[in-house]
């Protein structure tokens, strides 16, 4: 039997009306919650933790050293960076997620 | 409201979400054709609201605002994200869609059920997924939201003759398809 396209359209729209369970409502509203708390845990991190970053760069430059100890240091400072960079590489994924997740 | 959003109260966007989850929710199920992609996108779209808020113009409607704001995360992610597993995925949820449509056509009291019954609506769904998501999305929006081609234009941010000739194209597919009138 031939019907009506435009009919059909909204009887299908009418029929496939779900409600969104509660709990994703539930989850919905903590993730916004959680995501408020969340930049402001981040904004302090950041202030606590880009002051440490540069630390080994200012103490090279600041503090005066013989050859030796300024050696050892640099060599230190490397290693540091290093380790720093291996570890975001390693978590680049949760890092990613958290900044989709802030910004 | 909006303005009280605007200015970080969370409590007034919970408002929001309870006035707009129905529609929002129908929208992305019939969006990304799946249940566990719809919830995903249903809580990534108030994430975005929350972030860009500010940008709203409070004279704008909201509903459509929210639709532009799924829309384009539709758009933006989850057409990327066709890996294997993922199709896998879509490809149980269309059941349970299937299965979830057949119980409630079945719970539906006439006068629906004299103008669709349940082979009609997965025979109707599997047309509208052949749609591409230019002719689908307007579908979508006109059919199945109630909107006016005016806040479809708005919506999707193209003029309301572009909307009216998609929603020709996709009728005269579907008829096509349907073998309707």
């Amino acid at each position: 039997m031939k019907k009506n396209l435009d009919e059909l359209l909204y009887a299908y729209g009418k029929a496939t009306r779900f409600s969104p369970p509660d709990e994703l409502i539930e989850r919905t509203t903590s993730r916004l919650r959680k995501r408020k708390s969340l930049k402001l845990w981040l904004l302090l991190a950041a202030a606590l933790g880009l002051p440490l970053l540069y630390a080994p760069f200012v103490i090279l430059i600041v503090v005066p050293m013989p050859t030796p100890q300024l050696l050892l240091f640099i060599s230190a400072t490397t290693t540091f960076y290093n380790a720093l960079i291996a570890v975001m590489w390693l978590t680049r994924t949760q890092l990613s997620k958290l900044a989709k997740e802030v910004l | 409201m909006i303005r009280r959003c605007q200015t970080g109260q969370l409590k007034m966007l919970e408002v929001l979400i309870q006035r707009y989850k129905d529609p929002l929710y129908h929208f992305c199920l019939h969006l990304c054709k799946g249940k566990s992609a719809a919830d995903d996108l249903f809580q990534d779209t108030w994430v975005r609201v929350l972030a860009n808020i500010q940008r709203l113009d409070p004279d704008r409607p909201f509903k459509t605002w929210l639709f532009t704001v799924a829309a384009n995360l539709y758009k933006d992610r989850w057409r990327k994200r066709k890996r294997w597993l993922e199709m896998v995925k879509d490809y149980h949820i269309a059941d349970v869609l299937e299965q979830q449509l057949a119980n409630l056509v079945a719970d539906t009291p006439a006068p629906d059920q004299d103008i669709l019954d349940y082979e009609q609506a997965s025979e109707l769904r599997r047309c509208l997924e052949t749609l591409s998501d230019n002719l689908r999305i307007p579908v979508i929006l006109y059919y199945f939201q109630e909107l006016t081609v005016q806040e479809i234009s708005q919506v999707l941010g193209i003029p309301p003759g572009t909307v009216k000739t998609r929603l020709h194209s996709a009728r005269g597919k579907l008829k096509t398809l349907l073998e309707v009138t």
